[in-house]
């Protein structure tokens, strides 16, 4: 069982980005990429998650064993792929909870409605577990959030959806110390045997929190190099060159 | 079958004071004189005129069906149910305390009193043929007084009901708010049937340093056809805030103009309106800054769907004197469809000076990142335009400013998206 991506090509436009991208995500372990600015990382994330303005020109998606490229946006995460953004939306007018309850809601059959109690003791528990304030709940999703706040309710919300493969990109970002601490303890509580998680980060720090089972670098949209854990801390010594120069 | 427009009413003018029947007599005579509007006519710029055909409603009593469940308020001071235009005694009512009238009540206890008011409710807005038909056909209507310094906790229902397809009702509202009273007022336009005609009015006078809030919902059916007027007027320090909901009828004009006549008044005006299928919703406004220091504010939001459209015109006039004024006006418009058509007309006079002023509208629809964080959580395109449209409406509802009211309105506005999406 895993994620598994197979020489992916990607344009956007005339331009290609991911130039034949192969990578297996099995469930059960967390890997990490690092790479330059613009190598194509997110890029990676939101084809993965389904954004139209990207164009698959070649190269297959397979979520335990699915066509994850075939399907709709909205089905990808109904199937359990879940993606923490670099840049998330601010929704001016929708709150918090209803944005959650509307997406658990879509998980439920036709006619089912949710389990209104369930749901809040849900969702106060895993807010407490990443130290939000129960205010977050009424406001309107992201508006008006600071950048680390954003960050933490992407992690809030796959806490809540409980996918089976997570991208995370950038979500070391814009935390201050101790979010970055509450948010490693909040990812590294879903690491399991159920789930495979993608940290797309620039930072060794946050690898000092959530240990990867896997370091990918990737470079002008391909993975130019895999490796354990200690290739996170020799990319922070030696940066890019030596690995882009030999590719 | 008696038409509303071509066969003068029939009156029982026995009981009530000479100048009654005579202002309905004058309102007849007004309504027939006046032209239709026409496409040369400022005030129904835009409008699709073929619309007003208002031929076919029968002015005579349909069968009233049976009472059918109401979306009521579960706790009110007062409630007045009409159904057709007959006040059902059995399902209001009215606690001795509250003076909240009848017509033919009104006119016997306080006649002298409302003879300046109780006439054809002009807006100066462009309807003034259709004012005088409601008030030619006025049968009935609700008065209600606050006394002085009376402050009434739970707001007072009206519930007009509408039933069958080529009935026609006038409903009317009359509020005088006395110094220092408060009171706020829930009317619903509810159609059992798809089809009918109503025009309505609504006349919101407050005294001295008092507080009147009213809400309107409409909720007819899509086959049916509204024009309501509104006639606002605020006293020295007055609050008075005129809130629509229009979220049925197939076509809708209102019209509402707000008097800022004493120094230190204020005035809100909201809505919320939501327009599918072919419908056409037309709102026109007016708020004049008559005295100084007066502080007006209007937000009027529109949700567009198929090939629906919106008409929003509205002037700010500040008149000589009126300096200290500040008054706002904006219109929103949220498309969400390509053949759709909003169109907004914001307007400012400005006669006096040190005034605050500022007006706009915007038309947009919701941004493709926006949808795409919804469906990246699962939340399929149609629900989260519904969100995001409810999320646009719910701005204004939360400013009518009462808990019950604003969750009913609310279910209602729910609702009427939820029919949207089928
Ligand atoms: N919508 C777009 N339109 C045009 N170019 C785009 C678009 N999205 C990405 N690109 C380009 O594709 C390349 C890869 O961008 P991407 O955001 O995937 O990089 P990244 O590896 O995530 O970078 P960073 O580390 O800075 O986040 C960049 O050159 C970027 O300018
Ligand atoms: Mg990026």
């Amino acid at each position: 069982m895993k994620l598994e991506i197979k020489d992916l090509h990607v344009s956007i436009g005339d331009r290609e980005i991911l130039k034949g991208l192969t990578l297996d995500l099995p469930k059960g372990e967390v890997h990490a990429i690092m790479g330059p600015n613009g190598s194509g990382k997110s890029t990676l994330s939101k084809v993965l998650a389904g954004h139209e303005d990207y164009t698959v020109t070649s190269g297959s998606v397979l979520m335990d064993g699915i066509d994850l490229l075939a399907m709709p946006i909205d089905q990808r995460s109904r199937a359990g792929f879940f993606l923490a953004f670099q840049y998330p939306m601010e929704i001016p007018g929708v709150s918090n909870a209803n944005f959650l309850r509307a997406a658990l809601q879509a998980r439920l059959p036709k006619g089912k409605p949710i389990d209104a109690v369930a749901f809040y003791k849900q969702l106060y528990a895993k807010m407490d577990l990443l130290k939000m304030d129960r205010s977050f709940t009424a406001r309107s999703v992201n508006e008006g959030f600071s950048g680390g706040e954003k960050k933490r309710n992407e992690i809030l919300q796959m806490a809540m959806l409980e996918p089976t493969y997570a991208v995370l990109d950038e979500t070391d970002s814009g935390l201050d110390i101790d979010a970055l601490k509450i948010v490693s303890d909040g990812v590294n509580a879903m690491r399991g045997p159920d789930r495979g998680i993608l940290l797309i980060t620039h930072y060794q720090r946050l690898l000092d929190y959530i240990k990867p089972d896997v370091v990918h670098v990737m470079a002008d949209g391909q993975i130019i190099k895999s490796g354990g854990a200690d290739l996170a801390l020799e990319l922070e010594e030696r940066g890019y060159d030596w690995l882009t120069k030999a590719a | 079958m008696r038409s509303v427009l071509l066969d003068a009413p029939v009156w029982n003018h026995a009981a009530v004071p000479p100048w009654f029947a005579q202002s309905q007599q004058t309102a007849w005579e007004t309504f027939s004189r006046l032209p239709l509007p026409s496409r040369r006519d400022e005030a129904w710029r835009f409008a699709d005129l073929k619309l007003l055909a208002l031929e076919g409603y029968a002015d005579e009593d349909s069968a009233v069906a049976a009472p059918a469940a109401l979306a009521l308020l579960e706790q009110s001071a007062a409630r007045l149910v009409f159904r057709n235009g007959h006040f059902q005694a059995a399902e209001s009512h009215r606690p001795s305390g509250i003076q909240v009238l009848t017509l033919a009540e009104a006119l016997a206890s306080h006649g002298d009193r409302l003879q300046a008011v109780l006439q054809v409710p002009e807006t100066g807005l462009g309807s003034a043929k259709f004012a005088a038909l409601h008030h030619a056909h006025l049968r009935d209507a609700v008065v209600i007084i606050i006394p002085a310094g009376q402050e009434i906790e739970q707001p007072i229902e009206i519930v007009h009901l509408l039933q069958g397809p080529s009935a026609a009702v006038f409903p009317r509202t009359l509020i005088l708010t006395e110094a220092k009273a408060k009171v706020a007022v829930l009317e619903q336009h509810l159609g059992e049937s798809e089809g009918g005609l109503s025009i309505g009015a609504a006349q919101l006078i407050a005294g001295e340093g008092s507080t009147l809030h009213y809400t309107l919902l409409n909720r007819l059916g899509a086959g049916s056809k509204s024009m309501h007027f509104s006639t606002v007027s605020a006293g020295r320090d007055a609050q008075l805030r005129h809130s629509l909901f229009n979220l049925g009828s197939g076509w809708a004009r209102t019209e509402c103009r707000s008097l800022l006549e004493g120094p230190g008044s204020r005035s809100e005006m909201f809505s919320v309106s939501l327009a599918a299928g072919g419908q056409e919703i037309d709102q026109r406004t007016l708020q004049d800054h008559l005295s100084p220091h007066s502080y007006s504010d209007l937000l009027y939001k529109n949700v567009l769907f198929d090939t629906s459209r919106t008409i929003f015109a509205g002037l700010i006039k500040v008149d000589e004197g009126a300096h200290g004024t500040d008054a706002y006006q904006k219109c929103r418009n949220l498309l969400l469809s390509d053949d759709c058509e909003a169109n907004s007309m914001p307007g400012l006079e400005i006669n006096a000076d040190q005034v605050k002023c500022s007006h706009g509208s915007t038309t947009g629809r919701i941004a493709e990142e926006e949808l795409f964080y919804f469906e990246s959580r699962g939340i399929p395109r149609l629900q989260a335009t519904r969100l995001i449209a409810v999320g646009f409406a719910q701005e204004v509802v939360a400013k009518v400013g009462h808990p019950a009211v604003e969750a009913l309105i609310s279910q209602a506005v729910e609702a009427r998206f939820a029919e949207q999406e089928g």
